[in-house]
């Protein structure tokens, strides 16, 4: 993932986390975030590398760094965090967990120690635990309020758990967050796809049209929503359609070289847009199978 | 034995005896494998697995060898990577009631010692006795029942001795002609002399394969009445889909049209539909009608299947086991064309996260009116563990009561599911003859597991035995008592290179009384009257 997709990624607040410029900048919605200054806090120069690494979307590098920051100087427990969010992005949850939980819990106040809980959250949300993922958003937007992406944590738990309602109630919240104070198109598509899959639960195969051809239009990149589309597609009877759909949906992949022009869908569907990969907090299910 | 609810409610007067074996609610299950007589360990290459030839195990099949009425086992058999032609050997185990099995290997006359994989059960000449399909790496073999306790290898006439390595197969009546044709799921092409290099997973080198390998074309086998096959995988449309990793299938009639379809579970590739348009030509709807993929659009990691009518709306839906850091997928089957992933609608998505799914089987273990779910699970790598890769090598089953409208994860049902074993499939059916469904597991150079359901009670079930084999594959048994109506199919294929016991079986609670019918593939029905709780009934087409 490039450090743009990367960045594009986390939302507003996670991404200043990695970004000490746009940190320092009071966001209108939100109480401006009071973090320790630098000094205040035990530190290590190389974990300012480390953090420099993620935005390079060198986690195994960085998570690296971190953990000989661990071994050699274990009160300094802002390398848990960084640890923590690397290992979240290389998806090893389990790991990023403990990690997480450690800085969660952490007094030292370093920058990174508020939005730990949110990547604890995505960490045990993939985890299958629902019950903590749960309480690490929670906590996460008691620290920062209306936070978006841990907004749309708690929407998908909710969808997981059939609580529709409050899935509904969730997503529209943390859209409105993506898109002021500015749009943020790739964080807004997620969560319309999302929404979609709730339409589809409800059966409302129009709404989910409507709201995935909207996730398109924010950006076509992601493989997810393109399948999603020829599915409704399908079952609308837009056979064309959603041929046209499929074939985008695999050209993705093909693009990220999860499958094989042989294997896409033979269709004389027009071509997709040029490909990066979706950087999604929330990744969907599917395979991580070498 | 005591009723589990009953028991309950005596606990607190019996005191820490019987509270320290914790189960909850009304499914319990017993590891009664020390009594059973089976003392068998799946033999599955060397610990710790270095190929992929190594990590799927061998499945396990059910048939009435013996035609005594009760159901015996038949255990393919695994081999080692330098020698795949001579492992350890099938076996073949006699039920002798009671859950206590004796060896008939020696006196069966099975000698087959080539790496095997699934099995299926069917009688291939219509002589009344089941034989058995076995798929191997290497020439696939059909064993004859010559209804004296003994099989012969009738391999080289049948003309089913595919070379390629055979995972899943299944017997099914496919052009409705009398007599059972054959589907064949082959996996990939593997030389032991010339494995890929190690892969990588979470960062860790790990076990090559499926990707890397070439996919294998699946094989299906027209019977031509007597136990002589002809290969109608290029003329019928089989072959003409991308090449899969195959690994299970179920065959059913899954859109209603009174033709049986077959799904064909792919490992790490999209699934198959493949649906009859004409006699032997069939269609790939796999993606048209979402099977293909989960509900993300994702091909997953296919292996276990299990058919149930989750939603009750008459028709069968497909639940699938997949691999850790994804989840195991209910599709459900909204009108016979359209699938549509409802796993979490259900619940079933977040307690498979950190699981390696194998084989896996709806059935109502507590005869509270609607079907569990029991899977079994172990992973690949035998380096897997949760701190390096989210999920653990040795795994828990995971069974999943149905509350209401979801299913939930039990943490206990005995001790048995606490113990945490490298697993790859299970096969159930009312072994005891008790009327309640039993369980035997199979996992990777583990112990085969024997699990007694100590529901035990005489009042709240109803078994129906279909004992036709061609038409009874594909068969459909409908219960109604009062307003509720349960559905159960034998389905073709297994939970995970096995087969499924061509009886169903119903919990009915008290209430209303009891009508049932079966509908044949074809759409022949056999009404059954007079049907008691408590009652097993053997039905054949044209019976009552």
């Amino acid at each position: 993932m490039t450090m743009t997709a990367f960045l594009l990624a986390l939302p507003v607040s996670l991404a200043a986390v990695l970004s000490p410029q746009a940190a320092d900048a009071p966001q209108p919605n939100r109480p401006v975030e009071v973090v320790s200054p630098k000094g205040s806090y035990p530190d290590d120069p190389r974990l300012d590398i480390a953090l420099e690494m993620l935005r390079k979307s060198s986690f195994e590098p960085a998570a690296t760094t971190a953990r000989t920051v661990i071994k050699e100087r274990p009160e300094v427990e802002r390398a848990h965090a960084i640890l923590g969010i690397a290992l979240n992005k290389l998806k090893r949850y389990e790991e990023a967990r403990v990690a997480l939980e450690l800085a969660s819990k952490s007094t030292q106040g370093f920058p990174e120690q508020r939005h730990a809980a949110h990547f604890l959250g995505w960490s045990c949300y993939h985890l299958g635990e629902l019950e903590a993922a749960r309480a690490a958003f929670d906590a996460h937007l008691k620290s920062v309020p209306g936070e978006p992406d841990s907004t749309f944590g708690l929407g998908l738990i909710a969808l997981t758990e059939d609580r529709l309602d409050d899935s509904e109630r969730l997503f529209a919240e943390a859209l409105r967050g993506f898109t002021e104070p500015r749009a943020r198109p790739a964080d807004q598509a997620r969560v319309l796809t999302r929404m979609a899959d709730l339409a589809l639960r409800r059966d409302d195969l129009p709404k989910a049209e409507e709201l995935l051809e909207r996730a398109i239009k924010a950006t076509p990149m992601q493989h997810e929503t393109w399948s999603k589309l020829a599915r409704v597609k399908d079952r609308l009877g837009k056979t064309a359609e959603a041929d046209t759909a499929r074939a985008n949906g695999d050209r993705l992949l093909q693009a990220m070289g999860r499958k094989t022009p042989a294997d896409a869908a033979p269709s004389g569907a027009a071509p997709a847009s040029p490909v990066v990969p979706a950087g999604d907090s929330a990744a969907p299910r599917g395979p991580e199978k070498p | 034995m005591m009723d589990s609810r009953a028991l309950a409610l005596l606990l607190p007067l019996v005191g820490s005896a019987f509270a320290s074996a914790p189960f909850e609610d009304g499914i319990r299950f017993t590891d009664r494998t020390a009594e059973s007589g089976i003392r068998w360990v799946s033999k599955s290459g060397d610990s710790p697995s270095t190929q992929v030839l190594e990590v799927k195990g061998g499945g396990l099949a059910l048939i009435d060898f013996d035609a005594d009425g009760d159901l015996d086992l038949f255990v393919p058999g695994g081999a080692t990577l330098a020698d795949p032609e001579s492992g350890p050997g099938a076996r073949l185990f006699r039920n002798d009631g009671a859950l206590r099995f004796s060896d008939a290997t020696e006196t069966s006359g099975i000698r087959l010692a080539r790496w095997s994989f699934g099995a299926a059960v069917g009688d291939v000449d219509g002589d009344g006795r089941d034989d058995i399909f076995v798929a191997c790496f290497g020439p696939d073999v059909l064993l004859r029942n010559k209804g004296d306790g003994t099989f012969e290898d009738i391999t080289a006439r049948s003309g089913v001795g595919d070379p390629r390595w055979g995972t899943s197969a299944a017997f099914a009546d496919l052009d409705r002609d009398g007599d059972l044709d054959l589907y064949v799921c082959n996996y990939l092409g593997f030389d032991p002399t010339r494995p890929l290099p190690p892969a990588s997973f979470k960062g860790q080198a790990v076990l090559a394969g499926p990707r890397g390998y070439p996919a294998a074309h699946d094989s299906l086998y027209e019977n031509r009445g007597d136990g002589t096959f002809v290969d109608r995988s290029a003329d019928s449309g089989i072959a003409a889909a991308a090449a899969g990793y195959g690994l299970n299938l179920a065959i059913l009639d899954f859109t209603g049209d009174g033709v049986l379809d077959i799904f064909v579970g792919n490992d790490s590739q999209e699934n198959n539909l493949f649906v009859a348009r004409a006699p032997w030509r069939y269609e790939d709807i796999g993606l048209r009608s979402g099977v293909a993929v989960n509900g993300e659009g994702s091909a997953q990691a296919t292996m276990g299947v299990a058919v149930a009518d989750v939603d009750g709306n008459g028709r069968p839906d497909i639940f699938t086991t997949n691999f850790s850091s994804d989840t195991n997928t209910l599709h459900l089957n909204l009108d016979g064309r359209v699938f549509d992933d409802r796993t979490n609608q259900y619940g079933l998505g977040a307690p498979s996260r950190t699981l390696v799914g194998w084989g896996a089987g709806f059935h109502d273990f507590d005869h509270d009116g609607d079907e569990d779910l029991l899977s079994v699970n172990g992973h690949v790598y035998p380096q897997a563990s949760k701190a390096l890769m989210d999920s653990e090598y040795a795994q828990r089953p995971l069974l999943m009561e149905r509350r209401g409208a979801r299913f939930h994860a039990l943490s206990s049902a005995g001790s048995w599911s606490l113990a945490p074993r490298v697993d790859r499939t299970a096969v159930f059916a009312d072994l005891d003859r008790d009327g309640d469904v039993d369980a035997i597991i199979a996992g990777l150079n583990e112990p085969i597991q024997v699990l007694r359901n100590d529901h035990d009670r005489s009042d709240d079930w109803v078994v129906v035995e279909l004992l036709d084999g061609p038409s009874a594959i594909g068969a459909c048994v409908e219960l109604s008592a009062g307003e509720s109506v349960q559905r159960r199919w034998i389905v073709g294929g297994g939970p995970f290179q096995s087969n499924v016991a061509r009886e169903a079986h119903f919990g009915v609670p008290a209430g209303g009384a009891l009508k049932a019918r079966v509908i044949y593939p074809g759409g022949a029905v056999v009404e059954l009257s007079d049907l008691r709780r408590g009652e097993r009934r053997s039905v054949r087409s044209g019976s009552r």
